[in-house]
This record gives structure tokens, C-alpha cells and sequence, in this order.
């Protein structure tokens, strides 16, 4: 009795708000419809125009390209940067844990704003830095294989520290006296981080690895802000295909079957994440 | 042994040395953006980029909070996180708790399902969500800003992880010898060992509630309810698209509007450092 | 009288009116005619990317007040300002969920085609097409015709866009180029001695540079220019043409040569630099355009004039139109009749017009504005005094006509994409233009 009263108001909230309009977009997949004039079924056409859609196509290499990233890279440097700021030897942590996390907290056009300036070919920083160094500029914004790198340089900058944040608050509840234990048993830093602080971590970089997936797989606005998705798709995500399709060109059915592809793909992926992890078998 | 030493030494500058450089990384742009707020237009783009205006000026921001209903956008803006994150964090640590210590029929279907409701863009839900919404007779006001975030699933699935890393089922046998209510053990026993979660969670949480630019914009139509990000995209074409943007505004508004997250973080970041660590029963 | 004692005699007049009408049942039936003449207080509300129409309007609607001669009394009309990409979608959203719609909307000229895809319009916009029938030949038909779907017109244009070429003088003098520069190809010629020495006959945005770069904005000012179009008057691709290539390979060949300067985004952080720094000295633009010089370039006031554009060799008008906002009423609207009562009010008259101009800046659409000797001796102080209407007045009557379709934002998005492919030298612009048109026939089709 006590679990369902435990969970019963989130999925009450959950079932009256969220539940209805997520199956309605399921069905919706099925049709066309431009939100205003009725919906007109289409059967699974919608399905096999996305296989068509070369938009479609570079979003998805595009989505999965930014998950790989978030999870091999930004990941693994959250969790670094946490061990970091929480080692006895680091001075000034508190500091450097309020800076590494600033980067979240600006708003998305000022990052924009900046990050196209940082990144324009005659006047950004970035290629300052390159001719500095004697190599030729780089057009980084109108360059295929460079804008991916400038959308992925920002990802990593704005979510890095905040990443960092939930591996913080797990390392809170990995006891000091454990870890002291193994130093002190002559064990380096790496065999600790190893044997005792990464296993008792499990459940929360479990959790951080799913949600840097799930995250990274729905990511809008880093490449819609700084390159509109361009340069010839080169960096469009499959959100952003999503909102075009949906809510710019109206084709909210198109939309749907987009959105329950990506659904597909992250689940798929979500529950490997589960097994590799044991998700739910820490009782 | 003082090879060891000197090599530790190094190790631990070399080690401060890259802290310091992702910290520069981090800052810069937030730099920029605060000293081009207190620059005149016509300065703020100027090339070579420097940091100290020429001309300090509080202009922008006075024009900005003289010309635009700033303290309207932010009181909306805060009001909703608030609420939302006060209601939220509660409801997903007692979901999460249910979750995580204990067995019940279904656990696994309705886990499934709310992880699988994290994996859907918002925007396929965003038209059925409002006209649900519309029908309630909700549109434009609070607690349609509100309601979408008090049941978030990240929310569930955080408190379950970190409640299964860091509240032993011993404590809670022991709390219930003791005479406690299920309700008593989540309230008294759990939620202070999860303070560090319930942290990161709020600021999540905050932010997200905060941030969040496309729902209000949809579900807003009238001047008293408008919110701070909905504002601010909007200054950007404030005297139309056809005059170009207001980036001194901007920059002042966005650093208005960092104000809050960073208050907030500085009261929660205690959470980070201390945790609990750990008189409570573990090993 | 002083004003208190103004105040009182009318207070005590009005009292007697009304005690007039109170008791003398026989004078009754003919005061209870004027009673029932009670005039309704009408608040509109707007939804827009912009605010200084709705101000324009809020003072016209304080003349009709004063007039006496509307049934409605006027509040000021009241805007809510949205991005300029989500007007459409909050409108849409809200006519999806019948909720809470304006009386007036802007609808952005690219942004009409989104009203046009299974003839929305209809259903969420008031028609005004008999209403507007009658003084129709007296405004240009190249500011309705893109607010129009299935023969009936839907919103008023409020900002004729006119392009004219702006350019200093004092450098051209110094580096020796001719004032008047008739064709875009003299241009290329004489751009390639002149972009060695880093100066630029204007900016080029070549892409990548966020959502509103204006990449294929910038393109379909100089198609149209040329005399070509996305789509023709019937809805039919024409994109794939000889003028659109023409138009492209234009631009590709002036960055190369260094003619053009390319940026990331016009208007963009970038642009205003090349103005600051002195690369650009002169740029082709709508009449707008100027506020890109008001704004990022205050201290060149005086040192910049307007002139008429290069054209194409080959053919093509002596402007074109880059951009334009409509006004148009929602269907869902409770104050149909007192909205476009305003709104004819003021944008059909010629003073509405000229007031426009005044108040604005954004150009009248109506013809015998241009042929009003006030109007066009208006001296604009940031050119040195030049009397610009006198200009546009002559580029006016021969403008091409955007022709919509419902799948315009379809057509741009694929031009922004080939096209940044174009300007990075990895297609012709004729495979480009190609590509691209293969896209918008793929969606046209799907």
C-alpha cells in the first residue's frame, strides 16, 4: 500500500497532463495534419517519407553523433572534474565548482551571440588564436565538418560543470573514511577511484549516463542557435527537424513519426544503458 | 622519497594550473557579456574585443527596465520556479523513494513508462498539452506555467538513483523498529541523507522551470504573465525585425537574468561540499 | 473660466441634462434615440514582432476618439511583442486550442506562407478582400498580392521595402569609382581592384550564423531583382531557372573576387563590425536598412547617400523588396468591425499613410502618397538632408511581386542550404539552385 501512496501523485499529475498528449502524438504519426484542418490518416507514410528525407537522415547521424560525444567525453570530464573538486589536495574548490558551473546559467541567445563571434572567420577568436599560432583560419560556422566542432565545443562548455554537479552531490554519499582506508592501505589514486568510490557510485552515474544520453539525444538548442542546423544540415539535430516540421512547415504528423523514431532509438539505447549499469537491481 | 614529493608537487600545480585554464574558459564569455552591458551600442562590437568599456554606462539598463515591464517578466519568472521547484523536488523524492525501496506490483511497467516519457521532444506534445490546458479554462495563467513541470520523470528517476545509493536498507529496518511510519522514514530518515540530491535536483529543476522559453510562449498571451526568456528573445526584434536587434539590451537583460540561478546555487553549493557524510549506518 | 470652475459648470450641466431626460417622459422617446447611441469602449490587442505599429495605431485610434464620428470609443491598442519565427506558431497554436486570440496580427511576409498551407487563412483570418476592393488599384498590387490566397487578401503591408543601394560618396571619390554604378557585372569589374584594398561594395551573409541569418533573404532580393522568383503567380516551382542561377552566380563571383564581404549573418555582430571598421562602403538594402546605419554606425551620420541599385545586364527591375509586415484580423476576434475600422482608418488614407511614413519610417503602399509634394520634400538628416522619397518615388511603380506559396518556408530553408554549399565553393550555383528546387518539388509532392 505504502509504494503506490508514495508514487501515486506523481502519476496522477503525470497521467492527467503528459500521458494523453504523449499517446495522442503516437496516433498522430499515423496522419497529417497541419493543426487546424482536420487530421487525415496516412497509414505509415509519414514513416517512409522520413527514410526518403536526406534532412532527416544527416539529423539522426547528427543526433547520434552529439550523444557519442556527450557520452564518452563530456561525461567522463564531468566525473573527472567532480573527483578533482573533491580531492583534500584541491585548493579553492568551492570557487572553481561556482565557475565550472556558470556556463549553464547564461541565456541561449547571448550564447549565440558570443559563440558566432568567437567563431567568425575574420574576426572571432578562435581563428585569432589559429593565426597566432601561424595555421590558416578556419570558416568555422559555414564548414561542415568545423561547425560540428564549433556545436559540439559549445555543448561541452555549457554543460560540463552542471554534469559536474550531480556527480558532486553522488560523491557526497561515497564516505571519506572508506576512501582514507584505501590510501592509507597503500592503494593509488587511480585503484581507489577504481575499487571503492566508482562502485559505490554506480546508481549515480548510472543515472547520469541515461540522462546525458536522453539529453544529448534531444539536444535543440546549441545547434539551432549557432548554426540554424546548417550549413547544409550539417549540425541539425533531430529535435530541431522535429519543431520545423511540427510547428514551422505544420506537417505535426511528419513531426510525430519523427519524434517516435528518436523514441525508438533511445530506448534501445537506454536499455543496454540499463543492463551495462544493473539500473534497479541495487536493492 | 623526495622525487615522490617533488613529483606529487608538480602533479598537483600542473593540476591547478588546468583548473585555472577551464575556469578562464568558463568566465569568458560570462565577462564579456557583464562588461558589454555597461558599454554603449556602438562599443560593444567593436574589434579588437576589449573588456573594460570605454565608456561605462548604466544606459542599457536603464532604458531596458524604463522600456520594458523587466519586473513584471521576472516576478513571473521566479514565481513559477519557485513553485514549480518546491512542488516538484517533494513530489519526485517521494516518487523516487517509493521507487527505489520498494517492491511492488508493476514497479517495472511503471518505471518503463516513466523513464520512456523523458524520451519524447516537447515539441509533438506541445499542441494537444495546450489545448488540454485550454479546455481547463487554464490558458494564460499560473498553473499552466506551473504544470508541466511538478511531475518531471528526470526528477523520479534522479531521487530513485541517489535514494538507492545513498539510503541503506538497514536504516530504515532500524527506523522502523523504532515505531516510524512509512511516511515518517521518507520525511525524518531519508530526505536529510539525500540533502545533496535534493539540491542538484532543485537547481536542475530551477533552471529548467526558469529557462524555459517555448511552453510560455504558447501558453502567454497576455502582458502580466509574460515571462523573462519569452521577453528577452522578443527585445531582440523589439523595433522590428526589419531594425535589428537590441544586443545592449540583451546583454543587460541576460545578466538580470543570470542573477537568480547563480543566488540560488551560491545557497545550495554547502550541499555539495558537506553532504552527509555518513554517521549513518552503512558497512 | 479657470479650469476648476470649468469642470464644476459642466458637472452641473450634465446634471441638469440628465435630470432633463430623467423627468420629462415626452422628450423620452427622441433622448432615448441619442442615449442608445452609448459608445463602446474597444480595447485591441496585437500580437507582433514589433511594437511601433501598434503605437501608430494607438495614435489614429486617439484621432477617431477625438472625431466623434466611430460608434467605438479606442483604448490605446495594446501589443504583445513575440519573436519575430514565433508569431506564427503562438497564433497557430492558440487557433488550434480556440483560445485567446488578438484582434491584430503581424504577419511577416515570409511568414504568410505558413497561413496559406490547406488555405488556413481562411479559417483564422478575416477576409478584406471586398472591403479593400474598392480603392485596390490605388495601392500597389506587389504590397497585396503576397498577402493573398485563393483570390482574397487576408492582411494590409504595412512597410513598403523598396532596395535602393547605399553607398558614401566621399570613398567612392577617393578610390575613384563612378557615382552611379548601372549594372551589378560594372560592379564585379571595378569590385575586384577595389576589395584588394579591403574595401567591400556590401556584406554578403554566407551562412552558418544561427537561425536568422538572412542567407536566402538576401538571395531572393536579388532573384526577384532579376526578374525571377521562387514560385509564379499560380503556385508553380520556377525556381529552377536561368535568373536564379544568374542571381547566384552574382554573389559567388563577387566574394570571390573580393567585391562582396561575407558575414556570418546580416545584421549580425559581424556586419556591424565590417560597417564600424570602414570595409563597407556601401551596401544594397531595403528603405530599413538605414537603421543597420542609425544604429551600429551613429558617428558616419552625413557620409552616406542612397542611390538607385545596379541592375542585371540581362534584364530585371531597378529594385526590389526584402521583406514587409502585414496587419491582418483573426477571425477569432470579439471587435471584427472596430479592428478594421482602425486599421482601414489608418492604413488606407493617405494621410494614415503619410503619418505612417512620419511616425515609422516603413514606406507608404499607396501610390498618390508618392506623388505628394510635402511628402517628398522630407529631408532625412542622416544622408545629409537628401530628399530620399524623391528616389523611391521613382523606383516605386515598377517593383517586382513576391509570389507566395505554402511551401515558401519549405523553399527557404532549402535555399539556405544549398546555398551555404554555393558561397563554400562545393556546388555551382547551378547544381545549387538545382538542389535546391529538387528539394521543395520533393515536399511538393510528399
Amino acid at each position: 500500500m505504502a509504494p503506490y501512496l508514495f508514487i501515486a501523485p506523481f502519476f496522477l499529475l503525470y497521467g492527467a497532463f503528459l500521458l494523453g498528449p504523449t499517446i495522442f502524438s503516437l496516433w498522430l504519426s499515423f496522419h497529417s495534419w497541419d493543426g487546424i484542418t482536420p487530421m487525415e490518416w496516412v497509414g505509415g507514410r509519414n514513416y517512409t517519407n522520413l527514410l526518403d528525407d536526406p534532412t532527416f537522415i544527416s539529423s539522426a547521424k547528427n543526433t547520434a553523433l552529439y550523444a557519442v560525444v556527450a557520452l564518452c567525453i563530456l561525461a567522463p570530464l564531468a566525473l573527472l572534474l567532480a573527483v578533482v573538486l573533491n580531492a583534500r589536495t584541491v585548493r579553492a574548490k568551492d570557487l572553481f565548482r561556482a565557475v565550472y558551473f556558470l556556463p549553464i546559467v547564461l541565456s541561449p541567445l547571448v550564447i549565440a551571440i558570443i559563440f558566432i563571434l568567437i567563431f567568425d572567420k575574420q574576426f572571432g577568436l578562435a581563428n585569432a588564436a589559429l593565426r597566432g599560432l601561424g595555421l590558416e583560419p578556419i570558416a568555422w560556422l559555414s564548414t561542415p565538418l568545423w561547425a560540428k566542432a564549433a556545436v559540439i565545443a559549445v555543448i561541452i562548455w555549457r554543460y560540463t560543470g552542471y554534469v559536474m554537479i550531480f556527480f558532486l552531490a553522488g560523491l557526497q554519499n561515497v564516505p571519506g573514511e572508506l576512501r582514507e582506508a584505501a590510501r592509507v592501505s597503500g592503494a593509488s589514486q587511480w585503484q581507489e577511484f577504481r575499487y571503492v568510490t566508482s562502485p559505490l557510485l554506480r546508481p549515480v552515474t548510472a543515472f547520469i549516463a541515461i540522462i546525458v544520453l536522453i539529453g544529448a539525444a534531444q539536444i535543440f538548442e546549441e545547434p539551432y542557435i549557432l548554426t540554424g542546423g546548417g550549413p547544409a544540415d550539417a549540425t541539425i539535430s533531430v529535435a530541431q527537424f522535429v519543431y520545423r516540421e511540427g510547428l514551422t512547415n505544420l506537417n505535426m504528423g511528419y513531426a510525430s513519426a519523427a519524434s517516435v523514431v528518436l523514441f525508438v532509438a533511445i530506448a534501445f539505447c537506454t536499455f543496454v544503458l540499463v543492463r551495462v549499469f544493473r539500473v534497479g537491481r541495487e536493492l | 622519497m623526495r622525487v615522490r614529493v617533488l613529483r606529487r608537487v608538480v602533479g598537483t600545480t600542473g593540476l591547478h594550473v588546468l583548473l585555472l585554464i577551464g575556469l578562464v574558459i568558463c568566465l569568458l564569455p560570462l565577462v564579456w557579456t557583464v562588461s558589454s552591458a555597461f558599454k554603449n551600442l556602438d562599443e560593444i562590437f567593436d574589434y579588437p574585443p576589449h573588456f573594460i568599456p570605454r565608456e561605462f554606462t548604466l544606459t542599457e539598463y536603464t532604458r531596458l527596465f524604463e522600456e520594458f515591464p523587466m519586473w513584471t517578466w521576472i516576478g513571473n519568472s521566479l514565481f513559477v520556479a519557485i513553485v514549480s521547484t518546491v512542488i516538484g523536488v517533494f513530489l519526485c523524492a517521494m516518487c523516487g523513494f517509493g521507487f527505489a525501496k520498494y517492491t511492488f506490483r508493476g514497479k517495472s511497467a511503471l518505471f518503463a513508462v516513466l523513464l520512456s516519457s523523458m524520451m519524447i521532444p516537447f515539441a509533438v506534445l506541445l499542441i494537444p498539452l495546450f489545448k488540454l490546458v485550454a479546455q481547463l479554462g487554464w490558458a494564460d495563467s499560473y498553473q499552466a506555467l506551473i504544470v508541466p513541470w511538478v511531475a518531471p520523470a528526470f526528477g523520479v528517476f534522479m531521487m530513485r538513483q541517489f535514494t538507492a545509493q545513498a539510503v541503506s536498507d538497514e536504516m530504515l529496518d532500524a527506523g522502523r523498529i523504532d515505531g516510524a511510519t512509512e511516511f515518517g522514514l521518507f520525511w525524518r530518515l531519508a530526505l536529510p541523507v539525500l540533502r545533496p540530491a535534493l539540491a542538484a535536483l532543485s537547481i536542475w529543476l530551477f533552471l529548467t522551470v526558469y529557462n524555459s522559453f517555448l511552453w510560455p510562449l504558447i501558453v502567454v498571451s497576455s502582458a502580466e504573465r509574460q515571462t523573462l526568456p519569452v521577453g528577452l528573445a522578443a527585445l531582440l526584434n523589439t523595433l522590428g525585425a526589419e531594425r535589428g536587434a537590441e544586443y545592449g539590451l540583451l546583454m543587460a537583460g541576460s545578466v538580470v537574468a543570470m542573477a537568480p540561478t547563480i543566488v540560488l546555487f551560491i545557497a545550495l553549493r554547502k550541499q555539495f561540499i558537506e553532504g552527509l557524510t555518513l554517521g549513518s549506518v552503512k558497512g | 473660466m479657470d479650469t476648476f470652475s470649468r469642470k464644476k459648470f459642466l458637472r452641473v450641466a450634465g446634471g441638469a441634462t440628465l435630470g432633463l431626460v430623467v423627468t420629462s417622459p415626452s422628450a423620452f422617446a427622441s433622448r432615448s434615440r441619442l442615449l442608445s447611441k452609448k459608445k463602446e469602449t474597444v480595447k485591441l490587442t496585437m500580437w507582433s514582432h514589433e511594437g511601433e505599429i501598434a503605437k501608430f495605431l494607438s495614435r489614429r485610434a486617439r484621432e477617431l476618439n477625438a472625431a466623434g464620428t466611430s460608434k467605438y470609443v479606442f483604448a490605446p491598442v495594446e501589443a504583445t511583442v513575440i519573436p519575430l519565427a514565433d508569431v506564427p506558431t503562438k497564433f497557430l497554436a492558440a487557433a488550434s486550442a480556440g483560445t485567446n486570440l488578438p484582434d491584430l496580427l503581424a504577419i511577416e511576409i515570409n511568414a504568410f506562407s505558413r497561413y496559406m498551407k490547406s488555405n488556413i487563412a481562411q479559417r483564422v483570418l478575416l477576409d478584406l478582400t471586398d472591403e479593400v476592393d474598392p480603392v485596390r488599384a490605388q495601392f500597389f498590387e506587389s504590397s497585396l498580392d503576397p498577402y493573398s490566397v485563393g483570390g482574397r487578401l487576408y492582411a494590409l503591408e504595412s512597410a513598403y521595402t523598396l532596395c535602393a543601394y547605399y553607398y558614401k560618396p566621399a570613398e567612392f571619390k577617393k578610390l575613384g569609382i563612378p557615382k552611379q554604378i548601372d549594372t551589378w557585372e560594372e560592379m564585379l569589374k571595378i569590385g575586384a581592384r577595389v576589395g584588394a584594398k579591403g574595401k567591400h561594395f556590401t556584406t554578403i551573409a554566407t551562412g552558418g550564423g544561427g537561425v536568422a541569418s538572412g542567407l536566402s533573404g538576401q538571395f531572393i532580393m536579388f532573384l526577384l531583382q532579376r526578374g525571377g522568383g521562387i514560385f509564379d503567380s499560380s503556385g508553380k516551382l520556377i525556381l529552377d531557372s536561368a535568373e536564379a542561377v544568374q542571381a547566384l552566380d552574382l554573389l559567388v563571383r563577387g566574394l570571390k573576387n573580393g567585391t562582396f564581404l561575407a558575414v556570418e549573418q546580416l545584421f549580425g555582430p559581424t556586419d556591424a563590425t565590417a560597417l564600424q571598421t570602414g570595409k563597407m562602403i556601401g551596401h544594397e538594402g531595403a528603405d530599413w536598412w538605414k537603421f543597420m546605419l542609425t544604429r551600429n554606425a551613429p558617428d558616419q551620420s552625413g557620409e552616406w547617400r542612397l542611390t538607385p541599385m545596379p541592375q542585371f545586364s540581362k534584364g530585371g527591375f531597378p529594385t526590389s523588396h526584402f521583406g514587409g509586415t502585414g496587419y491582418a484580423i483573426a477571425k477569432g476576434s470579439k471587435h471584427q468591425e472596430a479592428a478594421w475600422e482602425l486599421l482601414s482608418y489608418s492604413f488606407l488614407r493617405k494621410r494614415g499613410q503619410i503619418q505612417k511614413f512620419k511616425e515609422t519610417f516603413f514606406l507608404p503602399t499607396l501610390k498618390s502618397a508618392f506623388r505628394d509634394p510635402a511628402f517628398l520634400s522630407y529631408k532625412d538628416p542622416y544622408f545629409g538632408g537628401q530628399q530620399k522619397l524623391r528616389l523611391y518615388a521613382k523606383l516605386a511603380p515598377d517593383s517586382p511581386t513576391q509570389r507566395q506559396s505554402p511551401f515558401w518556408a519549405v523553399a527557404t530553408q532549402a535555399l539556405d542550404r544549398e546555398l551555404s554549399e554555393a558561397f563554400a565553393l562545393r556546388k555551382t550555383p547551378r547544381a545549387a539552385i538545382k538542389a535546391a528546387a529538387a528539394a521543395v518539388a520533393r515536399s511538393m509532392k510528399a
